[in-house]
């Protein structure tokens, strides 16, 4: 299995240490464009797409491996043991946060930070817990999904063209961003909003950035404050950004946060 | 001089009034102004929309939809087409739309505002769940007919199979019987009871060749030269053996061989004189003949009710015969498994029957 083609790893470039950047839910690696380019002087880059997004390999996804973030933490390790990468700053978006927590118990040494983009470690409320929904929204959600009420069969169109004769079906890809086969997505979906991994967060040892957006309906203010309090050497900071997706809604403020964590001012 | 209509105040007015929903946001979501109708839709006055969030007015797949994708989606290619959506009221009732959504930019490039449409699609929901329904449906009795199916035919294979080992025995045993020493009486029974099993022996045969056929595997032929005279005449032999008070003439003329299966030659012979005798009036005789000109050619013919026209067209499809005559024993397998013998030999099965007779004839050429 070409793993580099797996989860279309590209690398840009040229520092001496490694930042991997993680897309979450229901996009892909161009998330980040507004964010990598101001690190490649200092850092190697590395972008990829999660199984099922973006220009991955369609034909390796697969229903078991992908059941729970297990499989998705598994790719992140494997990208970056081949690339022999070590102690890595690794930047995750939603769900691909909670990945590299994981990955971090996993693969001890692998990452030397962690930022963490509007992260969550479980999407529903519980006792003495703000996840950002309720039980019966999630349920919701679910059946949702399996009514296939979501327009997802929509915008999520065919990925894999590979269609040389055809010119135009290229050009087309080119220009969109965030595809994903919608079997995929809603499995995707399934698999994020069901986890539950608030457990891990107090044996986390890795330092780790919280960048918490003001309003998000995603991630709520509570929920990074809860990360925060749970997880042992971590910052806090919280985005005058609104929405859940700060790196492109405010990448001048995200860069900002990223740096003055990673290069502190003495 | 009377007054030109003021288009700017009519355009207004048509987007205010207008059958879609318009929404504009700012650069990250948040409702600057939306029309009359999305008000309308979402059970909400002005005041109660502005300054919230888009998403928040829409069930929760579709606000983790466009927070997720949709969202990203308007700043890297500024706009998004047609997507599938729900309006939640304030009620908690949904109203199925479609959205199309444009981020506006400065000549800067820096985002201005979000121009949303958005367009009542109840029908087309319920539409597209039809199909969905129907869909589900169709391939779910399809899958069932394909099980049965299935079922049926191993069925059949295992019932041909278990049926052949205690007829063996009878065979056997009645053949024993007949050759030791019986009174008139019991001979006569030991007949009935040998010719029975012959009979029953060919019917299970028949319905192995159908299951066999149905399963896919074909009817596979071993084909050599051989002289069919013989073959014939015992087929004859054993029908009258069969029915002794039947009168089969048999004028069989053969000089050369034909490369083909014997046996299976034999069964479809078989087939053909048993459907004759048990279709043709019983006083009259049924007719054979054979010979060999430019190719094989068998017929067999009887006297009888012709065969309706209307039933010539399936008369070699299986089970057809109880149509046509509910007090005939036997499967109405044996037409069936005879034109299967004969397409397997690349021959012909044609039929002619009226008021005169009734006549099969199969003809094949002598060499492949």
């Amino acid at each position: 299995m070409n793993i580099s083609r797996r989860n279309n790893v590209v690398i840009h470039g040229h520092g001496e240490r490694v930042m991997m950047f993680a897309h979450g839910f229901g996009c892909d690696q161009n998330m980040w464009r507004y964010i990598w380019p101001a690190f490649e002087d200092q850092y190697k880059i590395v972008l990829f797409d999660h199984v099922g997004a973006g220009l991955s390999d369609i034909g390796a996804y697969s229903v078991n491996k992908y059941d729970s973030l297990e499989g998705y933490v598994d790719d992140i390790i494997e990208i970056l043991r081949e690339l022999d990468f070590k102690d890595v700053v690794f930047v995750g978006h939603s769900v691909s946060a909670l990945m590299g927590i994981m990955a971090s118990h996993k693969a001890p040494g692998l990452f030397e930070r962690l930022i963490l983009v509007g992260p969550s470690p479980s999407y529903i409320d519980d006792e003495n817990y703000t996840g950002g929904f309720t039980r019966i929204q999630i349920d919701e959600l679910l059946e949702a999904l399996d009514n296939n009420h979501l327009g997802w069969s929509m915008t999520m169109a065919p990925v894999i063209m590979g269609n040389p004769d055809r010119k135009e079906l290229g050009e087309e890809l080119s220009n969109s961003f965030c595809r994903t086969d919608p079997a995929i997505a809603k499995h995707f979906a399934r698999t994020t909003f069901l986890t539950d991994k608030r457990d891990i967060l107090s044996k986390t040892s890795t330092p780790s950035l919280i960048l918490q957006c003001s309003q998000d309906v995603i991630a709520p203010v509570e929920v990074g404050e809860y990360m925060h309090r749970e997880m042992p050497g971590s910052q806090l900071v919280i985005l005058k950004a609104t929405g859940h997706c700060p790196n492109l809604s405010a990448p001048v403020e995200t860069i900002a946060a990223m740096k003055s964590y990673l290069e502190p001012v003495n | 001089m009377q007054a030109k209509p003021d288009l700017a105040d009519d355009f207004k007015d048509f987007l205010e009034e207008s059958l879609c929903g318009y929404v504009t946001t700012d650069p990250d979501g948040i409702i600057l102004q939306a029309n009359s109708r999305f008000l309308q839709w979402t059970g909400h006055s002005l005041p109660e929309v502005v300054g919230k969030r888009f998403s928040g007015f829409l069930s929760v797949g579709g606000k983790i939809y466009y927070e997720t994708h949709l969202s990203p989606l308007l700043r890297m290619q500024q706009y998004f087409d047609e997507i599938a959506l729900e309006l939640s009221d304030s009620q908690g009732q949904k109203l199925p739309v479609l959205v199309n959504g444009y981020e506006r930019r400065n000549e800067e490039g820096i985002p201005q505002f979000t121009r949303l449409a958005v367009f009542k699609a109840a029908d087309r929901r319920t539409y597209e769940e039809n199909l969905r329904h129907a869909k589900t449906m169709a391939e779910q009795e399809l899958f069932d007919a394909r099980q049965l199916s299935s079922l049926k035919d191993q069925f059949i294979a295992v019932l041909g199979h278990d049926l052949r080992n205690p007829l063996g025995s009878i065979v056997a045993g009645s053949s024993l019987l007949a050759g030791s020493g019986l009174d008139a009486d019991n001979a006569e029974i030991v007949n009935i009871i040998s010719r029975s099993a012959s009979r029953m022996t060919e019917l299970i045969k028949n319905i192995m060749d159908f299951a066999r056929t149905r399963l896919g595997g074909g009817i596979v032929l071993e084909r050599k030269p051989v002289n069919l005279e013989p073959v014939l005449s015992h087929v004859v032999n054993e029908a009258k053996m069969i029915w002794p008070g039947r009168s089969i003439i048999a004028d069989l003329n053969i000089d050369r061989t034909v490369d083909c299966d014997a046996d299976r030659i034999a069964q479809l012979f078989s087939n053909l004189l048993t459907n004759a005798i048990t279709h043709g009036t019983p006083d009259t005789p049924v007719y054979v003949h054979a010979a060999v000109k430019d190719q094989f050619e068998l017929s067999v013919i009887n006297n009888g009710v012709p065969i309706p026209p209307d039933h010539i067209g399936n008369l070699f499809e299986p089970f057809t015969r109880e149509a046509t005559a509910p007090n005939q024993n036997g499967l109405g397998l044996g037409l069936f498994i005879a034109a299967k013998i004969c397409r397997a030999h690349g021959g012909q099965l044609s039929v002619i029957s009226n008021d005169e007779k009734t006549e099969f004839t199969f003809r094949m050429a002598c060499e492949r």
